[in-house]
């Protein structure tokens, strides 16, 4: 099976056949990992730059990452198997009183095709949900999400309650959403902010690295 | 002349000698109250409160109706959402064909949204009868998005867009009839949002293809009540102005254009509303900046025709009180300079 009709599919959004192209690959002798990278996280980047181009616009990244996530759940099992996949481990969040969740589920589902571990918490997460999750999960990065101006500044009293727990050492902060950019990031003590979702999968390589 | 005058014939494209300065004010006035922004948003007669004494404090124009979202509830509650729970709000309910046929039946007279919102309308007539009322009230296409939970309404956008159009037609005579009743309640202005059908969401293929004829039929229904139109061009519209200024609108709310083009080829026949950048120069600039943008905003739409100062969205509650008072000062040093 070649991984190219694997990304071929994400990248078209071919949902119905993914999960049968991704058995094909494995039977073929091809290890989940390498099914995951080469085939699905290469079908999503390859949408992710059609989006920047303009030629994709949300519809299109959405069903791109419906796709995605189906091959995911399906390899999900089987990468238990193999040493050394996860990366780090990331807990992603909409901030409290926003409830919109297309981005942050971009951003969870490339992350976790980029190897890591992802815990979503969903949409309208109170600073105490972010602030428990360190204690529960141990994650390497809190990635938080908001697009309204009236709770952006949300992030800031995670990060705030972060450092008053004296938690803030132990875990880095990315932040993304329509209404927020670096200079924003930078203001509240973010470790880092992405554009777009393939952009926060570099930062999270770069925040992971810098640990 | 009085201010409401000047800011309608402002929308009709006539110079009175004025600019007005309209901020999309809610939840800033809800802030500013100094009550709990929950409690002030709930309260039909605390939010009418907040807004009338805020605008009053500021000096800047214009009341704002909380937004409307009676009719996603009045159809769609106690209906099950994508999370599996009741819905308080309709929001997330439509999540497959069968689904539309368990929507209630709306009855704007029976619609207690709409009856917190007239209150509030009221007490804004009574204590400030030559200000305008603006009121947000969202497209059929907007509020079919939030029914269907947004992300379903993209993928079926694609896989199914015939489904999406029957639930934008499901929504859309109900929408009407809650714009009668405003306008029956002396609204003046409607201020449709179109967030999630912007060129930073969706091309503009299947803007054309799902959201533009159901658009342009709520924008004439909207004029024959007599009330003005504003569309809020939120995100990124530069592929598809043109459509958007040939919908029907007195007036448009710009955001991230590129605003000395749009004033210039569109600033002639329509109102042209914004261009200050709400959270990096309204909410994080220094009262410096905030004048010297809104200073040029005002010099330059006005060479092309009627403007309306205000930020580009919807105005954080958090924003410097200087901020406000430099942005209104800019718009009346604007007029002195041009002339009346």
């Amino acid at each position: 099976m070649c991984m190219e009709e694997i990304a071929a599919a994400v990248c078209e959004g071919d949902d119905d056949n993914i999960v049968d192209l991704c058995r094909m690959a494995l039977e073929g002798g091809a290890t989940p990992s390498c099914i995951i990278k080469e085939g699905l996280t290469a079908g999503m980047m390859r949408a992710g730059e059609f989006f920047d181009s303009g030629e994709y616009f949300l519809p299109e990244m959405l069903i791109s990452s419906m796709t995605l996530q189906k091959g995911l759940d399906y390899l999900v099992g089987c990468l238990e198997k193999e040493s050394g996949f996860w990366r780090g481990c990331i807990v992603i969040g909409t901030v409290e009183g926003d409830t919109h969740d297309i981005g942050k589920n971009l951003v969870g589902a490339m992350l976790q095709a980029a190897g890591f571990r992802v815990i979503d918490l969903g949409i309208d997460v109170s600073a105490e949900r972010f602030i428990e999750s360190v204690g529960i999960y141990k994650p390497d990065i809190i990635a938080m999400s908001a697009l309204l101006s009236t709770t952006m500044m949300n992030m800031e009293t995670v990060i705030r309650r972060l450092s008053d727990r004296g938690l803030r050492d132990q875990v880095k902060v990315m932040i993304g959403g329509a209404v927020v950019n670096q200079r924003f990031a930078d203001r509240i003590g973010a470790d880092g902010y992405s554009e777009n979702a393939s952009q926060a999968v570099l930062l999270a390589e770069r925040l992971i690295c810098a640990s | 002349m009085g201010k409401k005058e000047q800011i309608l014939l402002t929308l009709d494209g006539k110079y009175t000698g004025y600019i007005p300065v309209i901020p999309v004010a809610n939840t800033f006035a809800a802030r500013w109250s100094g009550k709990p922004m929950g409690e002030v948003m709930s309260n039909s007669e605390l939010y009418a409160q907040a807004v009338i004494d805020c605008r009053k404090h500021f000096d800047y124009d214009g009341l704002w109706v909380n937004g409307f979202g009676g009719v996603a509830a009045a159809l769609g509650q106690g209906l099950t959402d994508k999370f599996g729970q009741e819905s308080l709000t309709g929001e997330g309910v439509i999540l497959t064909r069968e689904s539309l046929e368990q929507l209630h039946e709306f009855r704007a007279d029976q619609d207690l949204n709409l009856d917190g919102m007239i209150n509030a309308i009221r007490m804004m007539k009574e204590q400030e009868p030559d200000q305008p009322i603006f009121t947000v009230v969202s497209s059929p296409a907007s509020t079919a998005a939030v029914m269907m939970d947004v992300g379903n309404f993209y993928i079926s956008m694609i896989k199914d867009p015939e489904f999406v159009k029957e639930v934008i037609r499901r929504i859309t005579e109900p929408l009407v009839e809650s714009v009668k009743m405003l306008a029956r309640a002396g609204v003046d202005v409607i201020w449709n949002p179109m967030p999630t059908l912007s060129g930073t969401c969706i091309s503009r293929k299947l803007y054309e293809q799902i959201c533009r004829e159901s658009n342009m039929y709520f924008n004439e229904q909207v004029r024959k009540c007599g009330l003005r139109l504003v569309a809020h061009a939120c995100g990124k519209w530069d592929d598809r102005f043109d459509l958007l200024f040939g919908e029907g609108n007195d007036g448009v709310h710009v955001s991230e254009c590129n605003f000395q083009e749009v004033c210039q080829m569109y600033g002639k026949d329509t109102c042209i509303m914004g261009d200050i950048p709400s959270v990096p120069i309204m909410l994080f600039g220094t009262p410096e900046e905030v004048y010297q943008t809104a200073f040029g905003n005002c010099m330059e739409a006005l060479s092309y025709g009627t403007f309306i100062l205000s930020p580009d969205c919807g105005m954080p509650p958090d924003v410097p009180y200087e901020n406000i008072e430099e942005m209104c000062r800019a718009a009346r040093d604007a007029v002195e300079k041009i002339g009346k």
